[in-house]
C-alpha cells in the first residue's frame, strides 16, 4: 500500500470511529441534559414567583399552578392561584455587552408594575456586569413602573428607575434595552396571551 | 514488560515538578487564568484535564507505531476532541450548576498545549504504561498550580472556600482578585515561588 492509501484509511477509519464514539455519548447524555435545562428555567421562575419547592415536587407543583403560552417573541408564564392570576412571567432575551443576556421578567396582572427579574443565563464580567445575577440588584426591580419604560442609571429616583451597576455601565444599557424592546413587543401582541 | 519503581517515580516527578507544566514549561496558562475564580472550578478543570490526558497519552502510544507520521498531529487533535466532548456532556448531563459557570472553558481542554505537548514529547515515544504516568504527573502538576491560584484568589475575592467563610463578616472583598489582573498577579507570584524553590535546591545540590 502506498502511503497516500495508508494515510487515507486512517483518517477515515480515525474519523468514523470518533463520530461513532461521540454519537454514543450524545444519545446517552442527551435525556439528562434537556431534562437539566427544563429544571433550571422552571427553578428561575419559582424564584420569581416566590415558589419553595423540592426538586422532585417541580414538575407537579409547575403544572399546577402555571400555565404555558408560546409567542413569536417568546414563552409566556401565567401563575395562577385559586384560579386568579397573580403574575405573568416573560422570557426576555437579548445581546449583553459580551453575549447574550437571558432573563424572567414578571409583571403584576394590572400590566404596569415589574414583581420581579431573574437571569437565565449571561456572559457579562465576573466582579462587575455579572452582579446582574446578585439579589441586590436584582430586588430593585421589585414594584418597579415599566411604563412607559424602564430606566437603568446612576442615582435613581422615579419610580420607573433602577440604580445602575458601578463599573459596569454597557451591561446596564444592554439589560435595560433588552426588557424596554422585549416588553413592547409583547405588549404589542397582547391579546395573544393575556385573555388565555 | 517490567517497570522499575526509580523510571517510573522520575517520569512523574517530572511533570509534578521539574517540568511543571505552568511554572516551568509555560503551558496551559490560558485556561489557570481563566477557570480560578473558584477552587471548585479549578477542581473540575483539573480532573477534566487529568481524563483527557490519561486517556489521550494511552491512545496515542498505542496507536505510534501505526500511524503515518504525516497525519498524526490530525489524529491526536481527534482523538483529545473525542475526550473533550464526553467530559463536556458529562458534566452538563451530571453536574450543571458547574458546567453552566465554567461555560466554554470545559470545551476549550481541547487547545491545552499540555495534553498536546504530552501526546507529541512523550506519548508518541514511549510505551502506554510510561505515557500514563507521564499524563498522570503532568496533569497533577497542572492541578498543583490552578488550586494554589484559585484557593488564593477566591479567599481575598470573596473571603471563602468551596463557599465556607474564612473571615470574620467585616471581610471586605478584593474585586480586583476576581477579575483577571488578580489571576495575572497570582498565577506570576506562583510562578515565582516555585522557580525560587527549584533555585534554591539546585544551589544546595551544586
Amino acid at each position: 500500500m502506498t502511503a497516500e492509501k495508508r494515510i487515507f484509511y486512517q483518517l477515515v477509519s480515525a474519523g468514523f470511529l470518533c463520530a461513532v464514539i461521540i454519537k454514543f455519548v450524545v444519545v446517552f447524555t442527551e435525556p439528562y441534559i434537556a431534562k437539566n435545562a427544563d429544571i433550571a428555567e422552571k427553578k428561575a421562575l419559582f424564584s420569581l414567583f416566590g415558589l419553595n419547592y423540592p426538586d422532585n415536587r417541580i414538575d407537579e407543583v409547575f403544572s399546577k399552578y402555571i400555565k404555558v403560552i408560546r409567542t413569536e417573541t417568546g414563552s409566556v408564564y401565567k401563575y395562577y392561584t385559586d384560579n386568579t392570576l397573580r403574575s405573568i412571567a416573560l422570557r426576555i432575551d437579548g445581546m449583553g455587552f459580551w453575549g447574550e443576556i437571558s432573563a424572567l421578567i414578571a409583571l403584576k396582572p394590572d400590566l404596569k408594575t415589574i414583581d420581579g427579574l431573574t437571569i437565565i443565563s449571561h456572559n457579562e464580567t465576573p466582579g462587575l456586569g455579572a452582579k446582574i445575577t446578585e439579589p441586590e440588584f436584582l430586588s430593585k426591580f421589585h414594584n418597579k413602573k415599566f411604563l412607559p419604560e424602564i430606566k437603568i442609571k446612576k442615582e435613581a429616583l422615579a419610580d420607573n428607575e433602577i440604580d445602575a451597576i458601578t463599573g459596569a455601565t454597557q451591561t446596564s444599557n444592554a439589560l435595560e434595552k433588552i426588557i424596554n424592546d422585549d416588553i413592547r413587543e409583547y405588549l404589542a401582541q397582547k391579546e395573544k396571551w393575556i385573555s388565555q | 514488560m517490567n517497570l522499575d519503581r526509580k523510571t517510573a517515580h522520575r517520569i512523574f516527578i517530572d511533570g509534578v515538578w521539574i517540568n511543571n507544566p505552568i511554572a516551568i514549561t509555560g503551558l496551559g496558562l490560558c485556561s489557570a487564568l481563566a477557570v480560578t475564580g473558584r477552587v471548585k472550578y479549578a477542581l473540575t478543570m483539573s480532573a477534566g484535564v487529568m481524563f483527557v490526558n490519561l486517556l489521550s497519552s494511552v491512545a496515542v502510544s498505542v496507536i505510534r507505531k501505526k500511524i503515518e507520521p504525516r497525519v498524526r498531529m490530525a489524529v491526536y487533535t481527534l482523538i483529545i476532541a473525542v475526550l473533550v466532548i464526553c467530559f463536556d456532556r458529562f458534566l452538563k448531563a451530571f453536574y450543571p450548576l458547574i458546567s453552566g459557570e465554567l461555560g466554554p472553558y470545559v470545551g476549550l481542554i481541547i487547545t491545552n498545549c499540555v495534553i498536546f505537548g504530552r501526546a507529541e514529547v512523550f506519548a508518541s515515544k514511549n510505551s502506554p504504561l510510561l505515557s500514563a504516568i507521564d499524563a498522570l504527573g503532568h496533569s497533577t502538576g497542572y492541578a498543583m498550580a490552578l488550586i494554589f491560584v484559585s484557593v488564593v484568589r477566591e479567599l481575598f475575592a470573596s473571603g471563602t472556600i468551596f463557599g465556607y467563610n474564612m473571615f470574620s463578616p467585616a471581610f471586605k472583598p478584593w474585586v480586583v482578585m476576581e477579575m483577571s489582573p488578580g489571576a495575572f498577579l497570582v498565577l506570576a507570584v506562583y510562578i515565582w515561588i516555585v522557580r525560587f524553590i527549584q533555585n534554591v535546591t539546585e544551589r544546595k545540590q551544586a
